[in-house]
């Protein structure tokens, strides 16, 4: 199982990607590993925060495992917009237009409470630095 | 009728806005009651609703005001609107629509910037990369 580090300030967490069901969606993002980038709390979508970077834009990989709401722990991904998403509450994946769908690529599975401090702490600090790697493979 | 006007300010950056009486009589009046002494309160980035400031004004006439006057959802840049009894009032800077974990909601429109506009929406925009910042709203 392919996993993710992500590490905010000091707080690092490790989140399962979904292999088989988001094959394309993880390979994706495998690709604009290590990211070194910045992540902002989300301004249409809740209770989640977001890194967007051009290196994870891949219109190829199309939506997997499709969803629209956002729950504690998810790891979600927009292929099209390079948006990947980690939600510390309720949310839902919404843009100026509307409602829209995106692939369910993961969840957080260690250190989920230390990063969803970190992941609200962007409404109230701003932006923070981030630093997405991948993890070991079980 | 003269027209009211309040001041905002926030990083150093001031801006007057009208109030839309004719729109909002109920609620405008109490915004303007409320400010009878300048508050300063926190400016926040929206979290569902858009390109949009949020402050919270807290206990005050505005909690009087229950009903919707001319409801709106889209919030527009250099508008302010109101959630009714006041919770929340927004700065619209982009695009921007009043929503809810449930989905979208109505306000109340209280006032439109009409001085300063760019610089000071250029203030709100940064709540939402930069964190929030102190403004302060008074009566011009």
């Amino acid at each position: 199982m392919t996993k993710l580090r992500i590490t905010i300030d000091g707080i690092t967490a490790v989140a399962e990607l979904k292999d088989a069901a988001a094959p394309n969606g993880v390979a994706a993002v495998l690709a604009a590993l290590p990211l070194r980038t910045r992540v902002v709390h989300a301004s249409r979508s809740g209770n989640c925060a977001v890194v967007h970077d051009a290196a994870l834009r891949d219109e190829t990989a199309g939506i997997e495992g499709q969803v629209s709401m956002y729950y504690p722990g998810m790891v979600a991904y927009d292929p099209v917009r390079g948006y990947l998403v980690f939600a510390y509450g309720q949310g839902q994946a919404r843009s100026n237009t509307g409602t829209h769908w995106v692939t369910y690529l993961g969840d957080v599975v260690e250190n989920a409470a230390e990063l969803a401090g970190k992941l609200q702490d962007t409404r109230d600090r701003g932006a923070l630095d981030v630093l997405i790697e991948q993890g070991e493979r079980r | 009728m003269t027209e009211k006007r309040i001041r905002l300010e926030s990083g150093g950056v001031t801006a007057e806005a009208l109030l839309l009486e004719a729109n909002a009589p109920k609620a405008t009046a109490a915004l303007w009651e409320m400010l009878a002494e300048p508050i300063e309160r926190r400016l926040i980035s929206a979290k569902w609703s858009g390109d949009v400031g949020v402050l919270h004004p807290g206990e005050g006439p505005l909690r009087e005001v229950a009903e919707l006057e001319n409801p709106v959802t889209s919030i527009y840049p250099g508008t302010l609107v109101m959630r009714p009894r006041g919770s929340e009032i927004l700065i619209g800077y982009g695009v921007g629509e009043y929503r809810w974990a449930v989905g979208v909601d109505y306000t109340t429109r209280l006032a439109k910037i009409v001085t300063n506009r760019t610089e000071f929406l250029s203030v709100v925009a940064r709540t939402a990369d930069q964190g929030p910042s102190a403004i302060t709203v008074g009566r011009v």
